[in-house]
This record gives structure tokens, sequence and C-alpha cells, in this order.
């Protein structure tokens, strides 16, 4: 039976919507835009011009900047991951099984919260800031992901499976890699992928635990703008504009498949 | 089939894992440090402000003499100072610390003795850049980049409006119709502040703070944006805000395209400023160091890297081609002050602090 | 025959073994660079000798003017962020969840691409359009509405705005999945039970999306609270936020002590701020008008209610 819908809401609605839209996307498109644009010290448009890519691919800094993102991003998704999928299988059924709750607390906690509190750690311990501690950083958000992802999504698998092969003859070992990871594989990627680009974007917590030797892709961005932002910034943010469209549309059509194989 | 676990086994096994992956998680976040002191020879590492040091010019000096110049950027004093404080600038050969800094550095001895025999350029250097109050006899340090503080502002906003040549352009409002550029630096803007307020002290007092408090606090609606030079440079050239505090040597970037932007030297004096190298106490690459220190000081880098990053040269007999800034004269340079340490950090703070809340 | 034993004991503690770099970390990483701050808020060291003594004078220390100022400022940015986003998005989320059948995944996708931008990308774009000569200045400019140009960017208006644009998302997602997820046979009965719009609205619709606003409001509220990198870039640096402070004390001024003490304190008041919130909306989920609608699930509906599509 269709609901009436009211004439308010027939109009209105549409129209927020689409305002919302707009106003989610009008900064992002008259950048990318005038990241073509040929003058550098203007907000108004000259002519078109490809320089500021071909600057952009010039730099030393940025590609050393990228090199570390991608670094650090795919480290800590492998740890994470990793570490997390551990976790979740082995305490599960055990005494330990609610130890996957202390892991709420990383994404409660303002992250420069923990921020601070990680360079504080370092600099109790005396430990350089580097690309390491960036990783560790990192890795710890990622646990706040990984870890809360793939136990729901453990207990929605049926016990059977690992009981039906602990039955049949497997280790514990065997039955995680043969049997249960293949199962958490999409919960896995998806939040590897979640993790990857929260990595790629995440400002804060690289601003304090990088020290000032090592830059990511963000850091390198925020000091360019303090620092007068040339168009080559502009540039830079819509490849990665680009980039983050692409990795959405995966991550999109993992869940439209997902949806479809349940049906 | 259970056998009786004795509780002291399992213990003893589970405080041996939790130490096992401890000690691999330490490992793990010293491994920079450890790599570094692996890979020894060779090899100098610089720790330097941006747009110092162009990282393509160097790969000539690595072609050359086979050493390899790592370059890392760092964008405050203070973060500068931390670090050689808390280990003794390891891992660094060369540094470029500002004068105040500096000067606290040589204080605290966390810098190696220059053997000035080596350089051979060394003569070639300005007399007022030699010789300064932070390093009397340059044992510590060589000067590199330079540039005197002023203010710079946009012509076509004031017309022919008479300029008063004084700080007062940035502090006192009246009819100047227009928002500032201030500066995000404490310690610099209330070293401004002082100057204009008081003329050159070299002490302040409680009453004086409470006065220069008061300025700023004043100035702060008329403050478009509290900005460091690059970006101030950046505004004043985007025609967002017509006035601002500004060093010579990083508005000259702009006046090339600009040719509305004018330069001036307030009355009371302005300041100078010289980022000079360093040694830390810790290095061991003594001999790569002076190769690189005579190849960036030699007429063709210098040429090279005034013209890219628009500062003037400390060596004389560079040509500075297209320089739209005239090259600031002797009467400029002796009516400048240094930024001095007369002020403590937790004064910079409270005053800091106070105005941004 | 130790080594089986050994051998027995290893194996029986793999589990342990391998549960222990994730807890290890998160121990290491998370609580105790907590403690560590917590510490340093308390104790002074005086010199190499470490003469500790437990003082509040790091707490006493903030509660001048100035930092009661700030917290406060931060406080009440991020309530009315979380109200404002609320206001935006609920709307957009409802329409979408219950309006729209056929471009779903294509509006969605659209929806989410803005959360996976980089915020310092979002406001390096809001540049372009505030600015003095910027978009929406020379549009009115060009119209003749305006002679002069307005100052509409490094203000504190500019940084409320930018905070609404880039916490919009996390306050859509929440919205969107929950009223998604809104059982329609519920608002269908309401409706045959002879409610107009408005009423199926607010006593139907509202309240089974409670959670949803529930979980909107503490993403966008706790992360705006320690936000400092709008107030740096579009702020114009002149106001300092909770961030901004914590910021300064660690890596500017280096006093870590008092930067501990600072961060210990807004963190209590974020806490005290969160438990009130989450106790009204716990009250607020509890009592409805009359009984729970919550509680008719379909199965506990008589039959042939269903039977009738």
């Amino acid at each position: 039976m269709r609901q009436k819908e009211s004439s308010i809401s027939r109009y209105c609605l549409p129209i927020v919507t689409v305002g919302l839209y707009m106003f989610l996307y009008i900064p992002m498109i008259v950048l990318i835009i005038f990241s073509f644009n040929s003058k550098e010290y203007t907000y108004q448009w000259s002519s078109f011009s490809l320089k500021w890519y071909y600057e952009l691919f010039d730099s030393i800094e940025i590609w050393d900047a990228l090199k570390n993102s991608l670094i650090v991003a795919t480290s800590s998704v492998i740890l994470s991951s990793v570490m997390g999928v551990l976790l979740v299988f082995y305490s599960a059924h055990t005494y330990a099984k609610k130890t996957f709750l202390l892991f709420y607390g990383n994404l409660v906690v303002p992250e420069i919260v923990l921020a601070v509190g990680l360079l504080s750690f370092f600099a109790f311990f005396s430990i350089p800031l580097g690309i390491t501690t960036l990783i560790a950083g990192h890795t710890l958000v990622g646990l706040g992901y990984v870890v809360p992802i793939v136990h729901a999504r453990f207990l929605e698998l049926d016990n059977r499976y690992k009981e039906a092969s602990l039955d049949l003859g497997a280790t514990e070992n065997q039955t995680l890699m043969r049997v249960i990871l293949p199962l958490l594989s999409p919960a896995l990627f998806a939040s590897g992928l979640l993790v990857f680009i929260i990595s790629l974007d995440d400002f804060i917590l690289s601003f304090f635990c990088a020290g000032a030797t090592t830059q990511t892709l963000p850091i390198y961005i925020f000091s360019m703008m303090r620092s007068g932002a040339t168009p080559v910034v502009s540039a830079l943010s819509t490849l990665l504009i680009v980039i983050s469209s692409i990795l959405v549309l995966i991550f999109s059509s993992l869940q439209i498949k997902k949806t479809d194989m349940l049906q | 089939m259970t056998t009786h676990y004795s509780w002291r086994s399992t213990l003893i096994i589970r405080v041996s894992i939790v130490c096992l992956w401890i000690v691999l998680i330490y490992f793990f976040l010293y491994m920079p440090r450890l790599i570094n002191s692996i890979y020894t020879q060779k090899q100098i590492t610089i720790l330097t402000w941006p747009a110092f040091i162009d990282a393509q010019y160097v790969q000539k000096f690595e072609k050359e003499t086979g050493i390899k110049v790592n370059i890392r950027y760092f964008d405050s004093n203070e973060e500068l100072y931390v670090k050689m404080k808390k280990t003794g600038g390891e891992g660094y050969d060369l540094i470029i610390p500002s004068d105040y800094i500096l000067d606290t550095l040589i204080q605290e001895d966390l810098l190696k003795k220059i053997d000035r025999t080596k350089l051979h350029f060394f003569d070639q250097l300005y007399p007022h850049l030699v010789g300064t109050y932070v390093d009397p006899h340059n044992d510590y340090s060589i000067p590199y980049w330079w540039g005197l503080w002023g203010m710079a502002f946009d012509k076509s906003f004031f017309g022919d409006k008479k300029m008063d040549e004084s700080w007062a352009l940035i502090f006192n409002k009246n009819g100047l119709g227009t928002h500032t550029i201030s500066l995000d630096d404490g310690r610099e803007l209330i070293l401004i502040a002082a100057q204009y307020l008081f003329g050159n002290v070299d002490v302040l007092d409680e009453k004086q703070l409470e006065m220069i408090r008061t300025l700023l606090i004043d100035q702060k609606p008329w403050v478009e944006v509290y900005a460091e030079v690059d970006r101030a440079n950046f505004l004043l050239a985007s025609k967002i805000c017509p006035i601002g505090i500004m060093v010579d040597s990083i508005i000259a970037r702009v006046m090339l395209e600009m040719p509305d932007i004018r330069f001036i030297m307030p009355k009371e004096g302005g300041f100078l400023q010289i980022d000079s190298f360093a040694i830390p106490k810790t290095t061991t690459h003594e001999k790569e160091i002076y190769q690189f220190l005579n190849f960036i000081y030699s007429v063709p880098a210098m040429q090279y890297h005034t013209s890219k990053f628009g500062f003037f040269s400390p060596v004389k007999n560079v040509q500075h081609a297209d320089c739209p800034i005239a090259f600031p004269t002797e009467e400029q340079i002796q009516k400048t002050r240094f930024f001095k340490n007369i002020i403590s950090r937790e004064q910079i703070s409270d005053i800091w602090i106070a105005l941004k809340s | 025959m130790k080594k089986n034993d050994l051998k027995n004991a290893l194996k029986r503690e793999a589990p342990f073994f391998m549960i222990m770099p994730a807890l290890i970390w998160q121990v290491l990483f998370f609580f105790v660079p907590f403690f560590i701050i917590l510490g340093l808020s308390f104790v002074t060291f005086y010199g190499p000798v470490i003469g500790q003594i437990v003082t509040f004078n790091y707490y006493l220390s903030l509660c001048d003017n100035a930092h009661v100022r700030i917290v406060a400022r931060s406080l009440i940015f991020a309530v009315l962020n979380a109200i404002f986003c609320l206001i935006c998005a609920y709307p957009v989320a409802y329409f979408l969840a219950r309006r729209i059948t056929r471009w779903k995944n294509f509006f969605l996708f659209f929806l989410i691409l803005p959360f996976w931008t980089n915020m310092l990308i979002q406001i390096h774009a809001w540049f372009f359009i505030l600015e003095r000569n910027g978009l929406i200045n020379t549009i009115l400019l060009k119209l003749g509405i305006i002679t002069t140009p307005l100052h509409l960017a490094n203000n504190i208006g500019s940084v409320f705005l930018l905070m609404v644009y880039c916490y919009m998302p996390f306050m859509i997602m929440p919205l969107y999945s929950i009223l998604e997820k809104l059982d329609q046979r519920l608002i269908e009965s309401s409706y045959d039970l002879g409610a107009n719009n408005w009423q199926t609205f607010f006593n139907v619709t509202l309240p089974l999306s409670l959670p949803g606003i529930k979980t909107g409001l503490f993403l966008v509220f706790v992360p705006s609270f320690g936000e400092f990198v709008i107030p740096a870039l579009m702020g114009g640096s002149k106001h300092m936020f909770v961030g901004s402070l914590i910021s300064h004390y660690f890596l500017m001024a280096f006093d870590v002590q008092k930067g501990a003490a600072f961060t210990i304190a807004s963190g209590l008041v974020l806490l005290l701020v969160f438990v009130l919130c989450n106790w009204f909306f716990s009250k607020k989920m509890r009592t409805t008008k009359g009984p729970s609608y919550a509680a008719f699930t379909p199965e506990s509906l008589p039959s042939d209610v269903n039977s009738g599509e």
C-alpha cells in the first residue's frame, strides 16, 4: 500500500537533497577546474594549462611523501589485519573472548588525544620519531577498525564450520587458513580498504608522530598550505580525489556484490 | 585425556611470550636508528628549511664526489632545538638554525667547532654576516641565508597615500582601512611589538610585557591572518590582503610578477635574521661536510640557489639577476637588530595563549 | 619426557601466543600512553634526580580566563556543529533511504565520496569559494549586488562552515543506515491506524531512528571537539580551540606537563558531556508516547495483518 506523500515532502525533500549535494561538491569541482589554471597567484580563471601537473611529477618531495604514505598505509593494513584476525579467531570461545572490547577505545577517543599520548610515549622511552612510529600509530587506529568489523562478521559465521573442520582432523591453524579466512575475506577486505584509505588521509596522528623529517602526503599538503599554496597542491588534490573515487568505487561494488550474493 | 598442568609452567610460558612480543615491537620501533648506524660511509644528512638547498642541484655534488646527500626538512626552530637537546642531533651532519636558536645551541655546547682553514670561501662572505653577537669568531657557524624584516604592501590598494615607514602601519589601525597580515611566530611578533613600543631594548620587564600583550590584543580585530612569511607572500601576491610583515628576500620572489608590491624598512630599525650552517657534536662525517660546504658556497652553486629561491647570497660576487629589491644598504643593515633571546618560553607562551583565546 | 611436555605446553599456549600481539599493541600504544599523560600531569620532576612530587599545580594553572574560554569555544562549536549537521542531514538521509528507489547506488556513491576525501583537500577547495577574489565574491561583484568583496574567509564563521562541511558525511551515514533498515510495515501500520504524515514521522520514524541520530551526533561531536586543522588554516590561526592549544603545548611551547594536564582536563569535559547526552538519549529511547512501537515486531502481530499486502 503506497504511503501518502505530503506536498512538503514531495518538493522540499528533493530540493534540500540537491542543495546538500551541491554544497558537498561545488568546492571540489571548483578546485579541480582551478588546478588547470595557468596563473599562480590568483583565484580567478585565466587560461587552461597543465603546467602544475608537470611540476607535480617533477617534484622530489611529493614522490618521497607519496612513498612514505604508501609504505605506512600498506604496513598498517597488513599488521592490523593479521593481528586482528589472530585475536578474533584465537580468542573466540576461550577465557579471552571479551578482549575485543578493549579495541573500541581507539575510535571513541579524539584522534588528537591518541596522537599526543603516542608522542609522550615515544618521548618517554626515547624512541626516535620516524616511519616506524607512524606505522605504530596507524596500526593502532587500524586495529580499532579491523577488530570490531571482523569480530562482528566472525560471530555471524556459523560455528559449525569451525567445528566440522576440527572434527575432520584439521589443526587450529589449518582451520584458520583454509576455512575461516576465506569466509571472512569480504569483511577483511572491506576493513583493510577502510584502514588503507584512513591511513592515507590521516593527518592529525601523522603530524604528531612523524617527526620533522618524515613526510606523508597529508603532512606535505598541510605544510604547502601553510606556506602559500601553489596550484601544485590543487593538482595533487585533484589526483587524490580521482584515486579516492576509484577506491570508493571498488568498495561500493564490494558491498553490492555482497548483497547480490546473499540474495 | 587431561594431564595436570602446573600453573607455574603456564605462567612462565605466558610471561616469556609477552616478553618476546614486547622485544619484537621494541626492535621494530628502533629499526631506523639501527639502520642509520650501520649505513655510515660516504653520505651526509642535512636538516634544513624548505627552499634553502635544491635537492636536484645537489645531485651534481653526488656525481662529482660520490657522497650521497640526504636532505631533510624542518619548519620550526623550537623543533630543531628539542631534537638537538634530546638526541644531540644524532643522524644529522649539518643543521641550519636561526640566530636565536644558534645562540642557545652554542651556550649548551651542542655544536662542533668549525675548522675555518678547510673552508675556501670564508673571506668571501659579507662582513655584516660574520662575527655577530651569537658567534663572534664564527667558531660554530657559517652564515647561509639572511634577510631583513620589514613590511610589504600593495601600492595599488593604497594609491598615493603616504605610507608611514614605521611598524605603526601594522599595529596602529587608524585610517588604514584594511586588514593586515600578522606573524604566526610568538617570539618574533613579540619582539617586533617591543621594538615598536620601546625601541631597541635588551630586557623586557613585566610591565612592558603587559603593554605588548595589550597592543597585540588590540591589533587582533584587524588581523586577517596570522601567517608564516611564505604564506604572507602568497596572500599579498593574490591580492587578498594588501599589507603585512615580511622579509625582503621572500617578497622579492613575488615582486617580479607583481610590480605593485613595495617593501619598506620601518624607521624603528627592523630586524636582521641570519640562518647559518652548524655541525652537531655527534657527527662523524667531517671530511664530507667540509667538501659539501665548499661546494654549496661556490659561486655557481650560490648563483643557482639565489636565483631559484630568491634570497640574497652570503657570498660576494654573486650576481642577483633581475632582483627587484635593491641590495640592502649599509645604513639599513646598521639600523637592524637581531631577534634575541630576551624573553623566556613561558612568557611567550602565556602571551600567545592570551592573545589567541 | 621433558621435551614432550615442553612441546605440549607450547602447543597449548599457542592461542595465547596468537592473541598477544594485538593485545600488547593496544596496551602499549593506547593504555600506557594514557597513564603516561596522566602521570605527567600530576608530577613535577626536579632536575636529574627523579624527585617526584604529586601536585595539582598544572591543573590549577589551567583555571584562568584564557583556557576556560578556549574549552568553552570548542564545546559550543562542537555542539552546534553536531546539531546543525543533524538538521541538514536528516531530510537528505530520509529522502535517500525512503523515497529513492532507482538510482540509489549512484546517489550513495556520491554521498560516500566526500567522506573519503582528505580534509585538507576539502579546506583547500573552500578557499577557492570564500576568498576575497574567490567564486562567491566574483559572482556577487559581477552581478552588482555588492561593491566591495565580502570578508568570508579567515574568520570564525568560515571555521564553522568548514566544520559542518567536513563532518556532514559522518552524520549522513549512520542516519541513512538506520533509516534504510526501518521496517516499512511499522510505518504502514501507523498509517493504517489513522495517523497522518507528520504524526507518523514524529511518533514512529523519529523515535525509531534515535539510535542512528545518537551515533551520528557522537561521530560528529567527538572529533569536532578536538579539531585544530580547520581553525589553523581557514580561521587565519586567530582563534585557539582545544586541539590548537594541545598542539601548541606539545609542538611549540614544549610544555609537556601543562599540555598533559590540559589534555586530561578537556578529556574529562568531553566525557562529562558525552555521559550527559547518553543519559538524555536513553531516557528518550525508553519513554515514548504509549507503548513502544519498536516492540511490535512483525512476528508478534497477528498473521492476517501480514497477509493482506
